[in-house]
């Protein structure tokens, strides 16, 4: 046996090795997905969230709302997150040192006032140029900061220092957050005994084409366009089984930036969002984790699969690309700060199983698919590939993609049903069959370029210009 | 290959089968809860006089509907619907035909189930139900295993008993999640009939949760002559008893409640000698304004604010420590005092 034929062999099993343990792991968390689902919506039938809406004893909550150049939408925005239903609750909307005029948009229609405030300094941020709130009763929830600018994990700090409530919840500004989700969200942290909920995640959908009414989501419609609509089934499988199927072993690693829920005082003990990284989202989930692994504090991170906050998703291939590059550079930033907990049975399943997975299977997954093209592309031109072979292993692995969006499509239609129409399920199936020849490739593209991106020292965050949920309705309407 | 197409196509099929299903089953429901409608309107504005004997008139179609077992539970929900949101003779009339029609032996079977979320449904049904002759069985089931189940039967007891159901609480020992308190303290709210004496018991309780929510009673019903009974509770170990204590302080506190607080403050968490500076600048006492002040000068800024909002509700006096404070000029001091006094003025 000669050093190629063994290289070769190396080469064959461990693909062979890293492929049966990703599609088994894909089975798994389909299985675990439903079992937590089901749990979920069997417990949810009991639930009476009216019992808190009215309750003194409701914990406090700041929603956190960064804001950089939004001053199309800000009002309309803010006016949406006023109207949420909860209590005791707080809304920061922090202005990143914006160059438009969303400032002062927000100073004409909530009639704000700067206000004497001292900012305590628990994490360390770029300055505060002044705090801002509204003369008017009716906005007394509002609180609005002026900061100079310095990104979205510096903005979110600056929150996290304002607020004065227990729990913070961190959103996009340009989400639309249904009503009652603080309601939902609230409930893990008080429903669990024995463990501390420590962070809770809310699912995000797509809202590409949906109806939206004074800042409220009034019906649910499917994109017309292919992009969204694929990343419709990708945040389905996404949020729906793998989000789900890690809550239930307690795994989780990645709540989403667009609106997720935290314990404020295990977020300062950890010291905030991290500056250093453009995936701070995921970086502040893992650092808490790692932060109760270590003090040895029984803790959960749960998921919540009530559809809870829907976003516009990039429309064009130049802003997802963007986008994925970003998530690529973050997850590697991530990984990369928390190596040590890499196999390490100190961290338990945060150790041995999540870390591991999102370094293999979500992190080195586009790597290994774009190897593993380059070799086929020269097998093929050296006339080493076995023709039926290819195509049955092929045909396999792109059945066994499809036939997984499938599935999550079977499970959206069992549970939540948001896309009721006959018509809308068909093109979700079709968008299934169609996303392994273009969507996916796509992606696949976007991380590598993240990888080199983050090997050349390019840190840039990536402009995210969106349409609007207002211009498009204007659109529709003309 | 072929094995992997032909479950695609089968899922595909299922799916579009089970959407068309689904509507036909939604259709169905509507009709059958106009149907229901009413009988439940005949149901509500019939007069009985008192009789737990009497019958309520049904269409025949009402009652031949009572053959499918969908038909029924619909019933069921609309029923148990219609009583929470009803009191009096209507709300008598409801459980009436609830037992007419024999449904609580349908709930009966759902509380004999082996399944969690059947058992559990059946216990709601029978406590909003009224179904007091269950009383026993579902006592024993506040301290079941499965979490949800205990939490239907504790609310289940405390719906038809009122306070005189808490009486699990003695026997207890697995913790009670702030959500079922918060459930349990909404059914009490409506419900005459507190009992201080065994609320002091519970203060004393052994289980952590059971002694939170005896002070969460005791806040919520301003039970005054409690209150030398939950000085104790300062000193108990864990934080969140303590933390629910000088809440529950706030709500009950008379002149002598400073002192076993300033007694205890330098022990407690962050969190909880905030809440005890908020509580005594509720108190107001110009006899507190020495211990304020020394407060000021903590390392932690969140307790300066804290202080110095408790000396500026004390009024002048409170205000004259403030600006007697030798770093009052300077940072943060300045920018602490200006927001305290701004807040008070706004």
């Amino acid at each position: 046996m000669n050093l190629t034929s063994i290289f070769s062999a190396f080469f064959e099993y461990t693909l062979w090795l890293y492929s049966i343990v990703l599609l088994s792991s894909y089975l798994l968390i389909a299985v675990f997905a439903i079992l937590e689902i089901r749990k979920y919506l069997r417990s949810a039938s009991f639930t009476d969230y009216s019992v808190l809406a009215s309750s003194p004893q409701a914990p406090g909550m700041s929603i956190l709302a960064p804001a950089y150049n939004e001053g199309a939408t800000i009002v309309e925005n803010v006016r949406s997150l006023l109207s949420i239903h909860y209590r005791n609750l707080e809304l920061i909307v922090i202005n990143d040192g914006s160059k438009d005029d969303c400032l002062q948009k927000l100073i004409d229609a909530y009639h704000l006032k700067k206000i004497d405030f001292f900012v305590k300094r628990s994490i360390p941020t770029k300055d505060v140029r002044g705090i801002y709130k509204s003369t008017n009763p009716v906005f007394h929830k509002l609180i609005v900061v002026d900061k100079v600018n310095g990104g979205k994990a510096d903005a979110l700090n600056v929150g996290i220092n304002v607020s004065s409530k227990e729990y913070i919840v961190c959103i996009d500004v340009d989400c639309i957050i249904e009503q009652d989700a603080l309601l939902k969200m609230a409930k893990p942290f008080l429903a669990t005994t024995g463990s501390r909920v420590i962070a809770s995640g809310g699912v995000v959908r797509i809202a590409n084409s949906c109806e939206i009414r004074n800042g409220r989501l009034v019906k649910v419609h499917l994109s017309d366009t292919f992009l969204p609509r694929a990343q419709t089934l990708e945040y389905i499988r996404a949020f729906l089984l793998g989000r789900m199927a890690w809550s239930r072993i307690n795994a989780l690693l990645l709540i989403s930036g667009a609106f997720g829920a935290f314990d404020k005082e295990i977020v300062i003990a950890c010291g905030g969002y991290n500056h250093a990284t453009v995936g701070e989202d995921m970086e502040l989930v893992v650092r808490m984790r790692r932060y109760m692994e270590e003090r040895k504090i029984s803790y959960k991170v749960t998921y919540i699969p009530d559809p809870l906050c829907w976003t516009e998703a990039p429309s064009s291939y130049k802003i997802l690309g963007r986008q994925r590059n970003r998530w690529t550079r973050g997850t590697i930033e991530t990984l990369g700060m928390h190596k040590k907990m890499c196999l390490n049975p100190s961290y338990h399943t945060l150790g041995l199983l999540s870390y591991p997975y999102w370094l293999l299977f979500e992190l080195m997954a586009p790597l290994v698919e774009f190897t593993g093209f380059i070799c086929m592309l020269t097998a093929a031109l050296l006339g080493y590939i076995d023709w039926s072979m290819f195509f049955a292993l092929l045909g396999f692995i792109l059945s066994f993609g499809i036939l997984y969006s499938i599935f999550a499509i079977l499970m959206e239609v069992l549970t939540y049903n948001q896309y009721n129409k006959s018509s809308d399920i068909l093109k979700l199936v079709l968008t299934a069959i169609l996303e392994p020849f273009i969507f996916h490739p796509f992606v696949v593209w976007s991380a590598i370029r993240g990888n080199i991106d983050l090997l050349r020292k390019k840190n840039s965050w990536g402009e995210m210009s969106r349409q609007g949920f207002a211009a498009k309705k204007t659109n529709a309407n003309a | 290959m072929a094995v992997m197409v032909g479950t695609l196509l089968s899922i595909t099929i299922f799916i579009l089968i089970y959407l068309v299903l689904k509507r036909k089953n939604e259709r169905k429901l509507n009709e059958w809860r106009e149907q229901l409608s009413g009988a439940l309107q005949t149901a509500i504005f019939f007069e009985n006089e008192g009789s737990t004997q009497a019958t309520i008139p049904l269409t025949f179609k009402t009652i031949r509907g009572l053959k499918h077992p969908g038909f029924r539970q619909l019933l069921i929900d609309e029923l148990v619907l219609g009583k929470k949101s009803l009191t009096g003779t209507a709300a008598s009339n409801l459980v009436l035909l609830f037992n007419q029609l024999g449904l609580d032996k349908l709930s009966l079977q759902k509380l004999n189930s082996r399944r969690w979320h059947i058992k559990a449904r059946g216990i709601q049904e029978l406590a909003v139900m009224e179904q007091r002759q269950l009383v026993t069985r579902i006592y024993r089931l506040t301290n079941a295993h499965h979490e949800l189940v205990r939490m239907e039967a504790q609310s289940a007891i405390v719906q038809l008993y009122g306070f005189e159901g808490l009486r699990f609480l003695d026997i207890i020992d697995t913790p009670i999640s702030e959500w079922q308190q918060i459930t349990l303290l909404r059914l009490l709210a409506r419900m005459p009939g507190i009992q201080s004496e065994k609320i002091a018991n519970w203060l004393s309780s052994g289980n952590d949760s059971v002694r939170i929510f005896a002070l969460k009673m005791v806040a919520e019903h301003h039970l005054h002559q409690l209150h030398d009974q939950v000085i104790p509770c300062l000193h108990h170990p864990h934080p969140p008893v303590r933390m629910q204590t000088i809440r529950s302080l706030k709500e009950i506190y008379t002149e002598t409640t400073s002192n076993p607080l300033i007694q205890v403050y330098s022990t407690q968490t962050i969190p909880c000698r905030l809440t005890i500076l908020d509580l005594l600048g509720n108190i107001g006492s110009p006899d507190n304004g020495a211990f304020l002040s020394q407060q000021l000068a903590d390392r932690e800024d969140t307790l300066k604010l804290g202080a110095a909002r408790a000396l500026i509700q004390m009024g002048d006096v409170g205000r004259q420590y403030l600006d007697d404070f030798p770093l009052s000029g300077e940072y943060p001091w300045n920018e602490i005092f200006q927001q305290a006094k701004t807040e008070q003025t706004a």
